[in-house]
C-alpha cells in the first residue's frame, strides 16, 4: 500500500497544524460560526445529533494492521469504544468531543491518516475496487491511479470551494464493484485496441434526491493526460454549477441541463487548451505509484488445498458466503462481516478492530480493505488457513455468513445518530431480519440487496438496492419509502418508487411480501430479483404490497 | 489609506474602488481608479481623463471571453467574490493566469477569509483586499506565523504547475 515521504507527512502534518489554529480561534471567538463551518467540514468534522462527528478518509478503503490498530484506539480514548464504516470506505466516529479533535487527527497523522475533505464541497475520498489488486476479473490495478487522484485533489487550491460535494470512484475490473456510475466522475481504466493504457471517463452521476446515472463523456483518455482531462471538468463544474439552490448544485444538474453532448464540448474545449500546455504524468510517474501496490510475496501453492474436515456446516455456509476466488493460486478474498445480529451495519468496536489488525497480521500480509458494502476484507489469505481464520473469528461476531444476501444490509445510521435524517433506518433493518432470520429461507433468495437510507441524502445509495427503503418525515411521523429494481456491478440501474410510503410497522410484512412474490413467480432458482422485477413489472409487485391491506 | 496584502506583507493601496452605483464618476486628475465593467467600458479605450490607467472589476462569475479586450488593456483586475462559500473567483483567477496569461496585478476583494490566502496566491491572485480590519490583522498573523516555513503543496498550482510525483519519484 502507498507510504508517506516528507511531502505527505508536511502536508497533513501542516494541515493539522491549520486546523487546530482554526478550532481555536473558533473557540475563542476570533472564527466566525458561519467561516468555521466551511473549514471544519473540510476536514471531516460534522456536527451531529448527540455529539459532532467525525469522518476520517480511507483512501481506497485501504488500511495497515498499525493504522486498523490506531483507530481501535481513538475508538477506546476519545470514542465509545466503536466507530462506523460508511458506504464510501471512510471510517466515521459518532461520538468524539470537539476539543480533542486536533488531538485525534495529530493520532491519526502519526500513522499516515487523516481526515482532509471527508466533507464540505470539496472533492471527497476518491474510492475503489474494494478487492482491487486480487479480482480475478481485473484488467488493471487501479490504486496507483486512486493514489495520484488523491494527492492531486487534496487540497487542491481551485477546488476547496465547489458548488457542491464531489467524488470520484475508479475501477481496473469487469465488474463494477465501486459503482462508478453513481459518482460526479467514474472512471474505468482500461487498454486501447493498440494497447495504451488510459481510461473511460463517465461524468454526471449522484444519488440524493435526483438520482443520476453518469454519462460516458470520454470514451478513451490516455493516461498521461488523467488529471488535466479532471481538471477540465471540475473547472467548467466550479464555473458553471448552481450555487443558488443546495439541492441543485451537484455535477449531475449541470449535466442534465447543458445535456451530455454540450457539456462534453465544455470540457474538451478547457482540455484542449490545458492538455499540451499543463504537465503530464509520465510512464516513471506512473511506475512510482505502482511501485506501492506490488503484489505481496505469495507463496506458490496449489489452487485447492483447504484444511482437512470434517468441518461444521456454518463454516461451510461461510465458505459458499464469505470467501471468494483470488487471482492467484491457492488465494483467497475473505469478508469479514460487519453484519452481525443485533449491531448496527458497519459498526465496528474497538475489539473487533484490534481482531481484525491481528487477523491481517496473520493471514493476509499486515492488510485489510474496508468496503462499500460496510463490511472489511481480507484480500490475501491461503486457502489453507480458512478454517483457522474462522475459528479464531467466531467468536468475534465476524463471521456472518450473509455476504451479498438480503442479510448483508447497507443502512446508514438514520434518525438513531444522524441530524439530517427524516426517519430512523436501524429498527427498519432489525423488523425486516426478524423474519429473515433462517438461513437456508435466506440462501433460497440468492444474492439479493437491500439497502435503507434514513434521508434524501441518500448516504445507504437505497436507489442502487434491488430493495431500497428511504426514510421520510409526514408531520412528524417517520414514513418509509420503497424502491425496487435497482441494480449495480455489471450493469446499472436506479429503482422506481414503488407506491405510498408507509409506516415503520408495515415495512417488513411490504418486504416480506416482495419476496414471497418474487420466489414465486421466478422462473427458476437462478432468476435473480432484477430479472424477475423487469419480467413482470412494478405493477405486478405494488399489487402485491398495496392491494389487500394498505 | 487602506491597506491590502501584497506578495504575502501588508501595505497601504493608492488605487480607488468606485461601486455600481456611482453612476455619474468624473476622474479626479492623480487618482488611481478600479472601475466595475460597466463603468471601465464607458471609457475604454483611450482612458484620457486618467492619470493613470483604471484597474478593471469583475464578479467571479464573469465570462472571461466576453472581455477578453478589457483583459488585455487592464493594469490590475480585481476579482469580487459575492461569499467565501462560492469558490467561483478561484477558477477565474487561474484562468485569468493560465489561459489568457494576465499579467498585471491580480486582486481578490469581498467575503474572503485569512484561511483561504493561500489557495487565493496559489491560483494567481498576488493581492487580496479584505472586507473587514481584523480580516486584514489575522492574516498578517498568519504570514508571519510561518514566515521562512515554505508551505509543502502535494499539487502543482498556477505559479509552479507540475504533477503530484515529479520531483519525488526521482530522489528514491
Ligand atoms: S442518508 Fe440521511 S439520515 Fe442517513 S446518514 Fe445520510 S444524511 Fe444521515
Amino acid at each position: 500500500m502507498y507510504h508517506y515521504d516528507d511531502l505527505d507527512r508536511d502536508v497533513v502534518h501542516n494541515r493539522v497544524f491549520q486546523f487546530k489554529d482554526q478550532m481555536t480561534r473558533f473557540l475563542n471567538g476570533e472564527l466566525s460560526e458561519e467561516a468555521f463551518l466551511p473549514l471544519r467540514l473540510q476536514n471531516g468534522l460534522y456536527v451531529q445529533k448527540h455529539a459532532p462527528m467525525l469522518r476520517v478518509a480511507v483512501p481506497y478503503g485501504m488500511l495497515s494492521s498499525k493504522q486498523v490498530r490506531r483507530l481501535a484506539g481513538i475508538c477506546h480514548k476519545y470514542d465509545r469504544d466503536y466507530c462506523h464504516i460508511t458506504t464510501r470506505q471512510n471510517v466515521q466516529f459518532n461520538w468524539v468531543e470537539f476539543k480533542d479533535v486536533p488531538e485525534i487527527l495529530a493520532d491519526l497523522a502519526s500513522v499516515e491518516m487523516h481526515a482532509i475533505q471527508t466533507s464540505g464541497n470539496c472533492i471527497r475520498n476518491t474510492t475503489s475496487d474494494p478487492i482491487a489488486g486480487v479480482a480475478v476479473d481485473e484488467l488493471i490495478d487501479p490504486r496507483p491511479y486512486c493514489e495520484i487522484i488523491r494527492q492531486w485533489s487534496s487540497l487542491h487550491p481551485e477546488f476547496a470551494f465547489l458548488p457542491r460535494k464531489f467524488k470520484i470512484a475508479v475501477i481496473g475490473a469487469e465488474e463494477d464493484r465501486a459503482s462508478i456510475r453513481l459518482h460526479d466522475i467514474g472512471i474505468k481504466a482500461v487498454r486501447s485496441a493498440a494497447g495504451e493504457y488510459g481510461f473511460e471517463i463517465w461524468g454526471g452521476g449522484g444519488l440524493g434526491r435526483t438520482p443520476m446515472l453518469a454519462s460516458l463523456i470520454r470514451e478513451f483518455l490516455p493516461q498521461k493526460y488523467l488529471l488535466g482531462y479532471l481538471k477540465s471538468i471540475l473547472r467548467v463544474y466550479n464555473q458553471y454549477g448552481r450555487r443558488d439552490n443546495k439541492y441543485k448544485a451537484r455535477i449531475k444538474i449541470l449535466v442534465g441541463a447543458l445535456g451530455t453532448q454540450e457539456f462534453s464540448r465544455q470540457v474538451e474545449k478547457e482540455f484542449e487548451r490545458n492538455c499540451e500546455t499543463d504537465p503530464q504524468l509520465t510512464e516513471e510517474e506512473f511506475k512510482y505509484a505502482s511501485s506501492f501496490f506490488t503484489a505481496p510475496s505469495y507463496q506458490i501453492l496449489p489452487e485447492r488445498h483447504e484444511q482437512a474436515g470434517p468441518h461444521p456446516e456454518a463454516y461451510q455456509n461461510w465458505l459458499d458466503r464469505n470467501v471468494k476466488r483470488h487471482k492467484v493460486s491457492g488465494y483467497r478474498i475473505v469478508t469479514l462481516s460487519l453484519k452481525h445480529e443485533g449491531q448496527a451495519p458497519g459498526d465496528i468496536t474497538t475489539e473487533q478492530l484490534h481482531h481484525i489488525a491481528d487477523l491481517a497480521d496473520r493471514y493476509s500480509f499486515g492488510e485489510v480493505r474496508t468496503t462499500q458494502q460496510q463490511n472489511i476484507v481480507l484480500a490475501d489469505v491461503q486457502a489453507n488457513d480458512l478454517y483457522s481464520l474462522w475459528l479464531d473469528s467466531e467468536a468475534q461476531g465476524l463471521v456472518t455468513p450473509t455476504v451479498s444476501t438480503l442479510a448483508d444490509t447497507v443502512c446508514c445510521p438514520g434518525g438513531d445518530f444522524c441530524g439530517l435524517a427524516n426517519a430512523r433506518s436501524l429498527p427498519v433493518n432489525e423488523a425486516i431480519q426478524q423474519r429473515f432470520s433462517d438461513l437456508n429461507k435466506l440462501y433460497a433468495l440468492g444474492d439479493l440487496s437491500l439497502r435503507i437510507s434514513g434521508c434524501i441524502n441518500a448516504c445507504a445509495h437505497h436507489h442502487i438496492a434491488n430493495i431500497g427503503i428511504l426514510g421520510i418525515d409526514k408531520k412528524g411521523e417517520e414514513f418509509y419509502q420503497i424502491t425496487l429494481g435497482g441494480k449495480t456491478g455489471y450493469e446499472s440501474a436506479i429503482g422506481k418508487v414503488l407506491g405510498p410510503s408507509l409506516p415503520l410497522d408495515k415495512v417488513a410484512p411490504a418486504v416480506e411480501k416482495i419476496i414471497q412474490l418474487y420466489v414465486e413467480q421466478r422462473s427458476d432458482e437462478t432468476e435473480t430479483f432484477s430479472s424477475t422485477y423487469e419480467r413482470l413489472g412494478k405493477a405486478a409487485f405494488k399489487e402485491q404490497v398495496y392491494a389487500t391491506d394498505y | 489609506m487602506q491597506q491590502i496584502i501584497k506578495n504575502g506583507q501588508v501595505v497601504n493601496d493608492d488605487w480607488y474602488l468606485i461601486s455600481d452605483n456611482e453612476t455619474d464618476f468624473i476622474p479626479l486628475e492623480c487618482k488611481k481608479y478600479i472601475l466595475p465593467l460597466a463603468v471601465w467600458m464607458e471609457f475604454y479605450p483611450h482612458f484620457t481623463l486618467f492619470h493613470e490607467k483604471p484597474g478593471l472589476l469583475l464578479s467571479s462569475e464573469i465570462d472571461l471571453n466576453q472581455v477578453r479586450s478589457a483583459i488585455t488593456e487592464a493594469p490590475l483586475i480585481v476579482i469580487f467574490f459575492a461569499s467565501f462559500m462560492d469558490g467561483t473567483g478561484f477558477s477565474t483567477g487561474s484562468l485569468l493566469r493560465e489561459t489568457f496569461n494576465f499579467k498585471g496585478e491580480l486582486r481578490a476583494t469581498g467575503e474572503i477569509l485569512p484561511d483561504q490566502m493561500d489557495y487565493l496566491s496559489r491560483c494567481g491572485f498576488d493581492a487580496l483586499s479584505f472586507a473587514d480590519l481584523n480580516a486584514l490583522r489575522q492574516a498578517e498573523k498568519m504570514i508571519q506565523a510561518r514566515e521562512g516555513d515554505k508551505a509543502k503543496n502535494y499539487q502543482g498550482d498556477v505559479q509552479m504547475p507540475r504533477t503530484p510525483f515529479q520531483q519525488r519519484f526521482s530522489k528514491v
